[in-house]
């Protein structure tokens, strides 16, 4: 339940649609998303977000921080220890305060989900 | 002061008086208000100005000074050299006459005199002369307009020549200074880059480049052939094209069409995999440093 609450932090975020979390194998944790998304469609989209998040750690560049241009849409993604915190907004977002909002939240995850 | 200038007004004015005559037609000859006499060089003898006329010859038109010369031989000799003093182009000897070169012989250039060597007005021999002058050197030969390239091993020094040393070479060489001193061979090779020929002024400083060499940025197409690649980064490419597929995924099961971009950061390198038109995907990939602009671009910085 914390760690839902610390979620819904992100949505004062102007421009922010939702978030999850993903371990660093692709397993979805946690979410905090729209009810348009369904679980297992989630559940795929995590893991192809960790496979890419994989790749780049494989070939020497461990993402701390990423970003997904959809064009109307972004994907924010952060590190933390347990795996990654992903941010869905929209195209119009601040991505300053959205990134100081993201690493506050993802740093205050607990290790244990 | 005042006596000077009563003097000074004396003197000018029989010149303003013989003016006055002429611009008001007087008479020739006319002597002054004061009844002195003009000098021979105040006479009036025509028109100060404008064209003159041809003075006739033969013996009627012999002034007064010149019947007197004729009369005394003397005096004409002393005058005439007198007067080949005052026009020293006269005085000047002539020049041998430029003939055609003849074929198999070289055309004798004309000799000049030096220019320490003070103009003559009368060359009582020109005989002289012309034995003064230098043969012609085989250095001197007539210019023919071929422009003759200078080497530039004129300036090292005899000396160094002679005894087979190493030749120094100089210091705006840009070799540093063992190399300079010590070369095997003994020729000094001249400096080929651009440098400011202003003594005292210091060699500018560039700043120093930056080093792109560890940026690797290969281009493929939309159906993933590799269409161009440079630097280090060998797996770019495959990691591109994966990369770009894997984010079309994501974006259409997040409901979206297509994803434009992906930008990665690590600690020291970035990965970046974007759309750079409708059938090109680039990806880049370096160090913070030198990509920062890509992540201030993409809002991670």
């Amino acid at each position: 339940m914390i760690v839902q609450r610390m979620l819904e932090i992100l949505h004062d975020v102007q421009g922010v649609l939702g978030s999850f979390v993903v371990a660093r194998e692709g397993e979805l944790l946690v979410r905090s998303m729209p009810e348009q998304f369904e679980r297992a469609e989630l559940e795929l989209t995590a893991s192809r977000v960790a496979r890419v998040l994989q790749c780049s750690s494989a070939n020497g560049v461990a993402p701390q921080d990423g970003v997904f241009d959809f064009g109307e849409g972004k994907l924010w993604v952060r590190e933390f220890v347990r795996g990654y915190l992903c941010v869905l907004c929209s195209a119009g977002v601040d991505m300053k305060s959205l990134r100081l909002t993201a690493r506050l939240v993802a740093r205050g995850l607990p290790a244990q989900l | 002061m005042s006596q000077h200038n009563n003097l000074t007004q004396q003197k000018r004015e029989p010149q303003q008086q013989q003016g006055r005559a002429q611009s008001t037609g007087a008479p020739e000859g006319k002597e002054p208000r004061s009844g002195r006499a003009w000098p021979p060089l105040f006479r009036a003898t025509g028109p100060a100005r404008g064209p003159r006329a041809p003075e006739p010859r033969g013996p009627a038109a012999l002034d007064d000074e010149e019947t007197r010369l004729m009369e005394r031989p003397s005096e004409l000799l002393r005058a005439s050299r007198a007067w080949r003093v005052s026009e020293p182009w006269r005085a000047r000897p002539s020049r041998p006459p430029l003939l055609p070169p003849e074929p198999g012989r070289v055309a004798r250039p004309v000799p000049r005199a030096p220019a320490s060597e003070p103009p003559t007005a009368v060359m009582s021999r020109p005989s002289e002369a012309l034995d003064s002058v230098a043969p012609s050197r085989p250095s001197e030969e007539p210019r023919t307009g071929v422009v003759r390239k200078v080497t530039a091993r004129g300036a090292v020094k005899r000396g160094a020549l002679a005894t087979g040393g190493p030749v120094k070479a100089p210091r705006d060489s840009g070799l540093p200074e063992h190399e300079r001193s010590q070369r095997p061979s003994g020729v000094r090779r001249v400096s080929r880059e651009w440098r400011c020929l202003e003594l005292g002024q210091p060699e500018s400083t560039r700043p120093a480049r930056r080093d792109y060499s560890r940026v690797s940025i290969a281009q493929l197409s939309i159906k993933g052939e590799l269409l161009r690649h440079s630097g280090p980064a060998e797996w770019l490419p495959d990691t591109a094209e994966f990369v770009h597929r894997a984010a079309l995924l994501v974006a259409q099961g997040l409901g979206f069409q297509r994803c434009r971009s992906v930008c990665l950061q690590g600690e020291r390198s970035v990965l970046a995999v974007s759309d750079a038109g409708p059938s090109t995907v680039t990806g880049v990939t370096g160090p913070v440093e030198q990509l920062s602009g890509v992540l201030r671009q993409r809002g991670l910085k």
